[in-house]
């Protein structure tokens, strides 16, 4: 791989990708990442100090006020057969660029966004608090046309009665999974139907999904065409994972992020392979700093962890926080065959 | 053939290949580019007629350089003809009077696919190239608080300058893993002004503005059923029945039958006296009750569309019941299935008997009919 490699983080305001690459310097410096070591220092140390020293300190990292900073990290990454150098970018302030670029349009696509179009592969920072309200998990079985008129001409919203588990019908036939394993889905996960009395929720991510169109534009890739496999991964992210609901926790990121952010789901299944796209659900400090019970453990024992689903479903949980950065670089072959369940 | 010519692909003579529909060539692996080089596609080896402009050139050469690559608001007509031009793009004319919910429908849809609610649409969200078009119609209308005389989106404005966008863009790709096409969708987003001065006389410079009118490959004509139902209703009944007459006089004669949906919006204001017909039903005038009863003239316009060849549809919409956060649209996406469908409609190879060689290994039978041996 050449040394001008990239992967690059992108994400909007407060998405949380400062206080990983805080958490990721930390390790690095404390020799906690196995698949990972920093190349060298750059001269000027100071942006991985204001980065790791508030989290030595239990607080979050905070951005300059008064200037603007890209943050570049050379790092080593060790695969299975080879080592692979690269350099891990993002901006201080790109949150906000994302915003302004999508909202002003006649400047800030900078030739350093623009460069980030050709990096090996993306870490795309989502924070579930931007997406809210959160829908509610429900049963399967979509209500008819008649059923959503019924709900508009009552004065009143009806009451919601649950739905009953539709159950499979019973085969002797054995299934092609039994066979030959779960295997890939190349068909979308989709969002379950909404009831008539579920809000519309106004899309959080467009912004997110317009940068990716950008990026793309300046790659050569036409909408729709989707880049040689493994020439572009991304990793799409799930920020404050421990924050969220134990029961959204359970069935994993990948169907968290489909029920959450559908637009951009769609947007990656369709302009992407789905090889080259893997969700994680991440938390950079394991738990809330500002809690300071939990801020105490926190500086006896730093750590954040990743969670992601495996084919069959099940979660498993990681304290390396490098995995989806080894991802994006390696593919599944990252992806921990000893890790335990989450 | 230079590589520089505008192509544009015809058909291809190879059954996998979806090169002419939006999608990838069959033989893509053998080609650098088989938009010029591949033997089997049939094209158009010039630049095909401008339909709503001649295309001017890119504007991004008076921008900044860090500009972002488009504009991302409503497309205007050069920027709408570019993409014509440049891909199968399916341009659907959204029309109806002033103040009938045209906009208030491009919104809810837009809301629809963004919270990955497709119902009939068998297509997942692409691209966009208005995005931001689309966000400041869906902010304004998350502002709304249900009044029913309180503007749910703003009104399309009344532009007279040549560069305003009339135009939003959705691209789309089939839910089926198997067909990789891309599709951009062109919807129309013009003031109802501009639609009924076109109705009342249809001059060079009304027609102007509505020029892609001839080139649509769909229809969605919307007019407002509470207004049906009123005072009104009468002129309302007149005034569309003219409205779609004009448009299948000017539709431009394609061997390809297209859709039309006839959107009875803001359903949900007369739902105390028409009950929506079945799906099964919705071609029956009695299946409309009261609302039936009131539009004989529009009735006898769809009669006439029919004759044309536009395969007709009538459907009940309430695309902003309640505000957003209190429920869901009703009927938004079916008349977009509708159009689409014919719009997209692929006319595929028949599949040919492969005859399977005596004592020919499994290996032998799974060959295409047709590869070279």
């Amino acid at each position: 791989m050449s040394e001008q490699s990239t992967v690059a983080l992108l994400g909007g305001p407060s998405s949380g990708k400062t206080t990983y690459l805080g958490a990721i310097v930390d390790a690095l410096q404390s020799d906690q990442l196995p698949g990972l070591s920093l190349r060298g220092i750059a001269a000027d140390a100071t942006a991985y100090e204001r980065l790791v020293e508030p989290l030595l300190e239990g607080t979050y990292p905070q951005r300059t006020k008064a200037e603007r900073h890209v943050l570049e990290l050379p790092l080593r990454a060790q695969g299975d057969a080879s080592t692979d150098d690269f350099t891990l970018t993002a901006g201080d302030y790109d949150g906000e660029e994302v915003e302004r670029l999508f909202q002003e349009r006649t400047r800030g696509f900078s030739p350093e966004w623009q460069a980030r179009a050709h990096a090996r592969g993306l870490l795309l920072f989502v924070r579930p608090e931007a997406l809210a309200p959160l829908p509610r998990l429900r049963l399967a079985g979509a209500p008819d046309e008649a059923a959503h008129w019924q709900a508009v001409g009552e004065k009143s919203p009806p009451k919601e009665e649950p739905r009953r588990r539709t159950k499979a019908a019973k085969t002797d036939l054995p299934r092609p999974e039994q066979g030959f394993g779960p295997g890939l889905n190349m068909e979308a996960l989709r969002p379950p139907p909404v009831a008539p009395t579920d809000p519309v929720r106004v899309p959080t991510a467009l912004a997110i999904v317009e940068l990716l169109q950008f990026l793309r534009h300046v790659r050569g890739l036409d909408p729709g065409e989707r880049p040689r496999p493994g020439e572009l991964r991304i990793a799409f992210l799930a920020t404050g994972w421990d924050a969220v609901d134990s029961a959204w926790r359970a069935k994993g990121p990948a169907r968290f992020l489909v029920e959450h952010a559908p637009l951009l789901e769609d947007f990656l299944w369709s302009n992407f392979h789905p090889e080259d796209v893997f969700r994680f659900g991440l938390s950079s400090t394991g738990g809330d700093l500002r809690d300071l019970r939990y801020q105490e453990r926190y500086r006896s024992d730093p750590h954040g962890f990743v969670e992601w689903a495996d084919v069959k479903g099940t979660v498993h949980k990681t304290r390396d926080l490098s995995l989806p950065i080894s991802w994006v670089l390696f593919g599944d072959r990252a992806l921990p065959t000893d890790s335990r369940a989450a | 053939m230079s590589a520089s010519l505008v192509v544009t692909p015809l058909a291809c003579q190879n059954g996998d290949c979806t090169l002419p529909m939006g999608g990838r060539c069959a033989r893509a692996a053998e080609f650098a580019d088989p938009l010029v080089d591949c033997p089997e596609l049939l094209r158009q080896s010039q630049a095909p007629d401008p339909v709503l402009v001649n295309p001017a050139p890119q504007p991004s050469e008076l921008l900044p350089a860090d500009a972002a690559p488009w504009r991302g608001r409503h497309l205007d007509a050069e920027e709408a003809e570019q993409l014509l031009q440049r891909s199968p793009a399916r341009l659907i004319a959204v029309l109806g009077p002033y103040n009938a919910g045209k906009t208030s429908l491009l919104a809810s849809l837009f809301l629809q696919i963004a919270n990955g609610q497709y119902g009939p649409l068998p297509y997942r969200f692409s691209s966009s190239r208005t995005l931001h078009g689309f966000r400041e119609l869906v902010n304004r209308a998350n502002q709304w608080s249900g009044k029913e005389d309180a503007e749910i989106v703003q009104h399309t404005p009344k532009e007279q300058a040549e560069h305003a966008g009339h135009f939003l863009h959705l691209g789309l790709r089939p839910g089926a893993p198997s067909d990789d096409r891309h599709i951009d969708v062109i919807l129309s987003d013009v003031a109802g002004e501009w639609v009924s001065e076109w109705k009342t006389r249809a001059d060079d410079e009304s027609r102007r503005r509505l020029s892609f009118i001839g080139r649509s490959d769909g229809f969605v004509l919307v007019v407002d059923a509470a207004a049906l139902m009123g005072p009104s209703g009468a002129t309302m009944d007149a005034d569309v029945g003219i409205l779609i007459r004009r448009t299948v006089g000017e539709m431009r004669k394609v061997p390809t039958t297209r859709g039309l949906s006839l959107v009875f919006s803001k359903f949900d204001r007369i739902l105390d006296q028409v009950s929506p017909p079945a799906v099964a039903d919705r071609q029956n005038r009695d299946a409309w009750g009261p609302l039936g009863k009131r539009i004989p003239r529009i009735w006898a316009a769809l009669g006439q569309a029919r004759e044309a060849g536009l395969d007709v549809c009538p459907f009940a919409v309430s695309a902003f019941p309640r505000p957003l956060a209190q429920g869901q649209p009703v009927g938004v996406l079916p008349p977009f299935a509708h159009v689409l469908s014919l719009a997209d409609r692929r006319e595929r190879w028949p599949s040919r008997p492969v005859p399977i060689r005596e004592g020919a290994s499994f290996f032998s039978s799974m060959r295409r009919w047709g590869a070279a041996s």
